[in-house]
């Protein structure tokens, strides 16, 4: 059978070169609710808004306006019961299409414990 | 083995070939870790695959249980990796043949100590020396 094999970094020591220049985790840049906000970053919020219902969203695109780069970070109900991995899958099929386009996503998300019984509010927003 | 180069089969290209999938699901079980990353743990050539090298040097992952591969050396890898995992990015770390995540999750394992568990779990975890204390028997 051939097999195909993936040209590889033989196993050694990973031993980073020169201690690089680490880009801060999170880049923060605040802008108004909607002003300056990015075609890309509203279309994005309102995939997550109406998928999500998020009780907290930030979606930034940090790649100075290009639309290669975002970063979102997301507080929603529906993550529970998922864990990491599945609620970065969830926002990742939500946003097929758009990551296609990109270039890096950093995400972060975060379960919202509360209970729709305690809750109030109504979840459409 | 080394190939640094194979052709694509016919001119149907599906998105993962057989032999793309099974190259694949030879490749994550080969090795405890598994890292498919852009560029090599000594020259990443991207910040998110620098930060996940960084995650695993600083994990003190042991080297003989680590394997990386290179995906800008082969756009089939790329592309079948992403397939493969159903993840859009690189990124991707297995662990014993499981998807783990990416970057971002897995520096919010490092942070909680999720992931020093589960690479202290399978023992991939190089031996550290004991600074300042005898160990108790030769």
């Amino acid at each position: 059978m051939n097999s195909i094999r993936f040209s590889r970094w033989f196993k050694g020591p990973p031993i980073l070169m020169s201690p690089q220049r680490v880009q801060p985790q999170r880049i923060f840049k605040r802008f108004s609710s909607t002003d300056g906000a990015s075609d890309g970053e509203s279309r994005i919020r309102t995939l997550l808004n109406e998928k999500l219902c998020p009780s907290s969203l930030r979606v930034i695109d940090v790649s100075g306006g290009c639309g290669s780069m975002y970063q979102i970070v997301i507080k929603s109900k529906l993550f529970q019961g998922k864990n990491t991995l599945a609620q970065h899958r969830l926002v990742n099929s939500i946003l097929k299409e758009e990551i296609k386009g990109m270039h890096g996503l950093n995400l972060l998300t975060e379960v919202d414990k509360e209970s729709s019984k305690d809750s109030a509010m109504s979840e459409e927003h | 083995m080394f190939r640094n180069s194979f052709k694509l089969f016919g001119n149907q290209i599906r998105s993962l070939s057989t032999q793309t999938r099974q190259a694949l699901e030879l490749a994550v079980k080969e090795d405890p870790v598994v890292l498919f990353m852009k560029g090599t743990p000594n020259q990443p050539m991207c910040g998110f695959s620098l930060r996940a090298i960084q995650v695993l040097s600083m994990e003190n992952v042991a080297t003989d249980k680590l394997a990386t591969y290179n995906v800008l050396s082969n756009e089939e890898l790329r592309d079948g990796i992403k397939e493969f995992s159903d993840w859009p990015t690189v990124p991707q770390l297995y662990i014993n043949g499981e998807f783990v995540g990416g970057c971002d999750i897995l520096m919010s394992m490092h942070k909680s100590g999720e992931l020093h568990k589960i690479l202290g779990e399978i023992k991939a975890l190089a031996p550290t020396k004991p600074e300042g204390e005898t160990a108790g028997a030769n």
